[in-house]
């Protein structure tokens, strides 16, 4: 049967926060009981974009995490929940505002911080995958909806359909913990969040002849092993790029003789900097 | 009786029965007919015909004839007058002209005249005006309607008189369809949507904003008949008054300092932009106002532009434009024949541009799938590189002059420029040439020297040259292109200068080497009129803005024109209050001389400014050495201060009397998405789709808050210059006489435009699309791209055949230059790398500061607009930090900045300098290198924690530390990217 997804894609999110207004004015100040009271309009997120930086100047990049509710498979909140929180044929997991009332709050029981607890109408809520709207018609929720370059989306589709999207590495859950739960939030391009860079540049020649070394071979070895090889551009940089934490070593391969390097510990992104040669 | 004087009674007959069938169907109207009690007549000016309107107890009475206890006549001088205008689609033209040559007269008292007035025709309209006809009904009460932001177009989605929600605009089957651009074999065409950004979709929350002035105040104590304290702007309290009250106070200020002083004295200042629409804008509404009353107003410096004017205009003209490049079909060359793209202070992704919600996005998003190599040069690792990757290089701040000059020293040395059109196309390039070689002065202007200055290494400036000047290569200097933070710096004349100076070594305007970064020129029609708001809306003043070219003859007004020219350059507000002078060059957009007079003020015989009318925004977020305009307030030379504002924030807190206007969404009003008109010339080239908006009025206005329209009705109304402010039009008048006024009715009819609220213009079709930029200068033809400007008289040789210069070609060496002064330091003839007045060079300086602050225009809000006001974009972790009970505005630090100094990230620091200090939270990120500090301009809140001008000022207002210099001595403009400072932990309260 079908349910309803939650695709993002860091390649397409600008970090425009367009989702985050889009959930506010959606919720704040509307009651779309029963599915859900309306959210505060202060310190209380449905969804969260954050920025991640790896590296810094001179070699940086910059991607953005937006996570809604992941309306779980096996929400440890719908079983928890006391019959609070119900998980709908379509996969949308809401907490009832009428059952929750009074069972103060509930934001334990989300591992991920989804939950959230709302003073002002003593109630904890999270996001409703906008389901009011959904049920309408929409196709597609409010955050969704905003999303400049479709970034965030929502898809109608067959568990064994995003099982076959997932093996085919087009598709991979948030990490192991999300993927335990059967979260219903999926990334594309994941590698983007989820991996380290290391990089460099080569120079060569002295004083005013100094040039970038472009278009030189560089390679990257891990345990003695080479597993990237690339050239560099016309700066003369490299950047290996969806590394796991480890040792690894850089080989430059300008033409007569390798230099390599010595052994470097990668354990954030980063530049090593100008190698002369 | 003649027919006409029948026809004349029945209309008037139908008129009594319209009013008196609509006022019981319509309770709103109902209560406006009980407004007021008297007799109301109207009548041919020769008593040969007539009929009053009684009004008593909330009914109307009405019968032919002439009553002698009318208190408001409406009178015409023939009844075919009549019969043109006292019908809904009144014929503007014959009532303008009417009232004009004393055919039409208005009689009576202002305000019941003008009531009487409005009634009749609102009237004639009454389902829309009282019974809310408007809109796509959704059922269970729903309605959805449309309205505008300065960020995209939104839908309104409303429910019992409340915003239920504000979307984006997803374009249906009956919207025309977009145009498909053909690039490396495949095709690109734009979704089917219109785009918002940040600062377009957040308006719900600020239209409900706790934040909101819903009721007239008056400063508790100032006293316009005893004391005004004026030592006690920004700290005494306030006291709600009745608008009566208001007007009164306002309206009776305006009359005495006027009859004490002279016409002149009022003053009046406006922000960089309003909530969207052309008849509420600034240069709409409130010019056409402050126009009647004489004020005095303010001369904006061309803030966003700044070097652009009085830099790279001497080399290619485009004063209209403020020395912007042409965008045309930039778009679609760009994407075709450019290898790379160098994006230089140009971050697209936070500024839109100007007004370009995320519509250029979409496009840069092509050149990512097509793999263009892209560069960014800026000192901050900005939102474009963030999304677009590509080599980033970050000279120091307000040196890229340097890195620009040491590029074209490589191109001139190995030849790797366009040697044919330097020679054939341009003038003076020897001149430069000697400059660059080091023959002038000694120094060649080397990679190894602009290292020195930049910090960029040596090879890395040859790369770059080597690579762009073997390659067909676009450059985007700013946003749009034109604007960037590179040109609001001390000497940032320099470097627009070097722009333009090195994309002409390039031949710009051959396939694949222009202007561009895809913000702009997107393949629209353009050969269909629509004002902007440059075009000055309702205000009717065509010595002014650029009505003058393009709405003059296609909107009937009158009484537009300024009742006085002084004016108060907007840099020097707080010493021209302070001192009654002030000197200064101001920006002109006819011909590159008019920036060459100084202006004076006072002028000769003017009264300078004693009452103050601030119109919204922040001059303390937004105007440099911001201290100065919050000391400005406590000048006993400002008798009276008003702020009509919609938000308590900002100047606000500093006015005696308080006008609380309302958002764009509780008025009516009419505009075309992006569109600026005039001095951005087809800016509506921003976006994918050409879209005109009916403003739908979506609620009724907040609390007491009235449009600004509406104020300044009812102050002109306590002038006796209500009728010549209305000329018998409501707003939503105003709106149809701008839509009558464009070529729109030739597409769509009013009734169905203002049922919709929006309609789609076709795309050319394929093949039409308008000529490339410049490629009629680059291959000598006469111009065919569609600009109006400049005007004609100001070619040197053939209209339509080169540009602006003496020589009318591009001129490396500054005919204009060298006439005004040959010898000028701070602007020579040929562009120079000139060291800033406050950065590394100054080591006095830099020895106590020296860390280097840069503060673009920012991404989450736009100038104030959506920062602050308690709205949804202080919850953004990008743009403000929550600690302790209140948000912080971020300035962004080097990791190993911060480790010097013991600083953590999320800490309350101290940005401070000899001009003031500010409380930021500090955010220590890589995307700045070392011995820079990010933190953008135009915070909404100014919260000093003690005495207004000197005390830290904890709201983020980063300007109280930015020079209020000149970016040269003879100009108007801005160097706030020239700051230098130290920061240190916040040791107050949190
Ligand atoms: S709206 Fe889309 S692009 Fe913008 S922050 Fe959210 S997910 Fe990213
Ligand atoms: S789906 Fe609706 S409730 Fe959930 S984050 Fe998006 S806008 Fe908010």
């Amino acid at each position: 049967m079908k349910r309803r997804y939650f695709i993002f894609d860091p390649e397409k999110c600008i970090g425009c926060f367009n989702c985050l207004h889009a959930c506010k004015d959606e919720h704040v100040g509307n009651d779309f009981s029963p599915v859900a009271l309306p959210q505060k309009l202060h310190q209380q997120y449905w969804l969260t974009t954050t920025e991640h930086i790896r590296g810094q100047h001179p070699m940086v990049d910059v991607a953005y995490l937006t996570e809604p509710c992941g309306h779980c498979e096996n929400a440890p909140c719908v079983a928890e929940g006391g019959g609070a929180v119900i998980r709908r044929p379509d996969g949308v997991v809401l907490i009832d505002p009428e059952r929750a009332k009074g069972k103060g709050d509930l934001s334990r029981l989300c591992p991920f911080g989804k939950i959230s607890y709302n003073e002002e109408q003593g109630v904890s809520q999270k996001c409703t995958f906008c389901a009011h709207l959904l049920d309408e018609g929409w196709k597609q929720p409010r955050c969704a909806q905003a999303c400049p370059l479709e970034a965030l989306r929502m898809e109608y589709a067959e568990p064994e359909e995003m099982a076959r999207r997932a093996a085919s590495g087009e598709l991979a859950p948030l990490d192991a913990a999300h993927a335990a739960c059967g979260s219903a939030l999926y990334l594309k391009n994941a590698a983007r969040l989820n991996t380290l860079f290391l990089g460099g540049s080569v120079a060569t020649g002295e004083g005013p002849e100094e040039v970038c070394a472009e278009n030189c071979p560089v390679a990257l070895l891990r345990d003695g092993a080479e597993v990237q090889r690339q050239r560099t551009n016309a700066f003369g940089e490299f950047k290996f790029d969806g590394l796991k934490p480890g040792i690894y070593q850089v080989v430059i391969s300008p033409g007569e003789m390798d230099r390599q390097t010595d052994p470097i510990e990668l354990t954030e992104s980063r530049s090593i900097g100008v190698c002369r040669i | 009786m003649e027919e006409k004087k029948r026809q004349f009674l029945a209309l008037l007959a139908g008129l009594a029965q319209t009013v008196q069938a609509q006022g019981a169907a319509w309770p709103k109207l109902a209560r406006r007919i009980k407004e007021y009690e008297l007799t109301a007549q109207i009548r041919l000016a020769d008593g040969s015909a007539g009929r009053w309107f009684r009004f008593e107890g909330g009914t109307l009475t009405s019968e032919e004839g002439l009553a002698p206890d009318a208190s408001v006549e409406l009178v015409f001088k023939t009844p075919e007058l009549a019969l043109k205008t006292l019908r809904a689609d009144r014929d503007h033209a014959a009532y303008v002209n009417g009232v004009k040559y004393h055919q039409i007269r208005l009689l009576g008292e202002e305000c019941p005249a003008i009531w009487f007035d409005e009634l009749l025709m609102t009237a004639l309209e009454a389902p829309v005006y009282y019974g809310e006809a408007y809109g796509l009904d959704l059922g269970n009460g729903v309605r959805r309607l449309v309205n505008g932001t300065t960020g995209g177009a939104l839908f309104v989605y409303v429910k019992d008189g409340k915003i239920l929600r504000t979307t984006p605009i997803d374009l249906s089957e009956e919207d025309a369809p977009g145009w498909t651009i053909h690039a490396h074999g495949r095709d690109f065409t734009p979704p089917r949507k219109l785009t918002i950004n940040t600062h377009g979709s957040g308006w719900k929350a600020l239209v409900y904003s706790r934040a909101r002035n819903l009721h007239p105040m008056k400063r508790v104590d100032w006293d316009p008949d005893g004391e005004r304290n004026p030592q006690n702007r920004g700290k005494s309290g306030y006291v709600r008054i009745s608008w009566d009250e208001a007007y009164r106070l306002v309206s009776g200020e305006i009359r005495r300092v006027r009859m004490e002083h002279g016409p002149s004295s009022v003053f009046f200042q406006r922000g960089s932009h309003h909530t969207w629409g052309y008849v509420g804008y600034f240069n709409s509404a409130l010019f056409r106002f402050m126009n009647l009353i004489g004020a005095t107003a303010t001369q904006h410096n061309p803030d966003s532009w700044e070097g652009w004017v009085f830099g790279a205009e001497h080399h290619f003209g485009h004063t209209m434009k403020n020395g912007m490049p042409e965008p045309y079909s930039t778009t679609e060359d760009c994407l075709q024949n450019a290898d790379m793209v160098v994006f230089w202070s140009s971050d697209p992704e936070s500024t839109s541009g100007l007004y370009g919600a995320y519509e250029g996005t979409i496009r840069r998003e092509w050149l990512k799938q097509l793999g263009i190599e892209v560069v960014h040069i800026d000192p901050y690792y900005n939102h474009t590189a963030a999304f677009l990757g590509g080599k980033w290089i970050a000279p120091r701040v307000g040196t890229d002059t340097a890195l620009a000059l040491s590029l074209a020293w490589v191109w001139l040395r190995e030849g790797l420029y366009d040697k044919k059109f330097v020679e054939t196309r341009t003038e003076g390039f020897d001149q430069w040439a000697r400059y660059l070689l080091g023959e002038e002065d000694g120094v060649p202007k080397t990679p190894e020297w602009q290292e020195d200055i930049t910090g960029v290494p040596a090879r890395e400036a040859r790369a770059l040259a080597r690579r762009w000047g073997s390659r067909r290569t676009y450059l985007a200097p700013g946003g749009i292109p034109g604007l960037g933070c590179a040109c609001r710096s001390s000497h940032g004349t320099e470097w627009t200068r070097a722009m333009v100076c090195l994309m002409a070594m390039q031949g710009f305007g051959k396939p694949g080497v222009n202007f561009g970064n895809l913000q702009n020129g997107a393949p629209l029609d353009t050969a269909f009129y629509f004002p902007g708001y440059s075009d000055g809306g309702i205000c009717g003043d065509c010595g002014n803005l650029t009505a003058y070219r393009d709405l003059y003859n296609r909107m009937p007004s009158l009484y537009g024109a300024a009742a006085t020219m002084q004016q108060i350059p907007r840099l020097r507000i707080p010493e021209a209050v302070r001192d009654d002078s002030a000197v200064w060059y101001a920006h002109g957009f006819r011909t590159l001389q008019d920036q060459f007079a100084p202006k004076k003020y006072p002028l000769p015989g003017h009264s300078p400014c004693r009452m103050f009318y601030r119109y919204g925004t922040s001059n303390m977020g937004t105007q440099p050495e911001s201290h100065r305009y919050a000391s400005m307030y406590a000048d006993p030379h400002l008798e009276c201060v008003v702020n009509q504002s919609i938000w308590f924030e900002g100047d606000a807190k500093y006015a005696d009397i308080i006008l609380p206007a309302c958002t764009s969404f509780e008025r009516w009003d009419i505009s075309e998405v992006g569109h600026c008109g005039g001095y951005v010339e087809n800016n509506y080239l921003h976006n994918n789709y050409r879209v005109f908006l009916l403003q739908h009025k979506c609620i009724e206005p907040l609390g007491e808050s009235r449009s600004d329209y509406q104020i300044f009705l009812d102050l002109a109304k306590r002038l006796g210059l209500g009728k010549a402010y209305c000329v018998g039009s409501t707003e939503l008048d105003w709106a149809k006489r701008i839509f009558e006024a464009s070529d729109l009715p030739r597409q769509i009819r009013w009734e169905d435009f203002l049922k919709k609220g929006y309609y789609v213009l076709p795309a050319p079709a394929e093949g039409r699309h308008d000529p490339v930029a410049y490629n009629w200068y680059y291959e000598d033809r006469v111009r065919d791209v569609p600009e109006a400007s400049p005007l004609a008289g100001d070619y040197k040789c053939d209209a339509d055949r080169g540009f602006q210069t003496q020589s009318g070609k591009f001129e490396f060496a500054c005919s204009s230059l060298r006439k005004f002064d040959p010898h000028d330091p701070d602007r020579p003839v040929v562009c120079k790398y000139i060291p800033s007045i406050e950065g590394r060079e100054t080591a006095g300086l830099f020895a106590r500061y020296p860390l280097q602050l840069t503060s673009p225009h920012p991404r989450y809000s736009h100038h104030t607009m959506m920062d602050g006001k308690d709205g949804v974009a202080n919850d953004i972790p990008c743009h403000r930090r929550y600690i302790g009970g209140r948000y912080y505005w971020i300035a962004r630090m080097n990791p190993s900045d911060a480790a010097r100094r013991g600083l953590a990230e999320n800490q309350l620091v101290e940005l401070f300098n000899d001009r003031g200090s500010v409380v930021c939270a500090l955010h220590i990120t890589g995307r700045v290198p070392a011995g820079t500090v990010h933190s953008y301009e135009a915070s909404a809140v100014y919260e000093p924690n003690g005495t207004p001008g000197s005390a830290p000022e904890t709201g983020g207002c980063v300007n109280t530390l930015t020079s209020k210099e000149f970016n040269i001595p003879k100009a108007h403009s801005m160097s706030v990217n020239s700051c230098l400072v130290e920061v240190r932990a916040w040791k107050g309260a949190v």
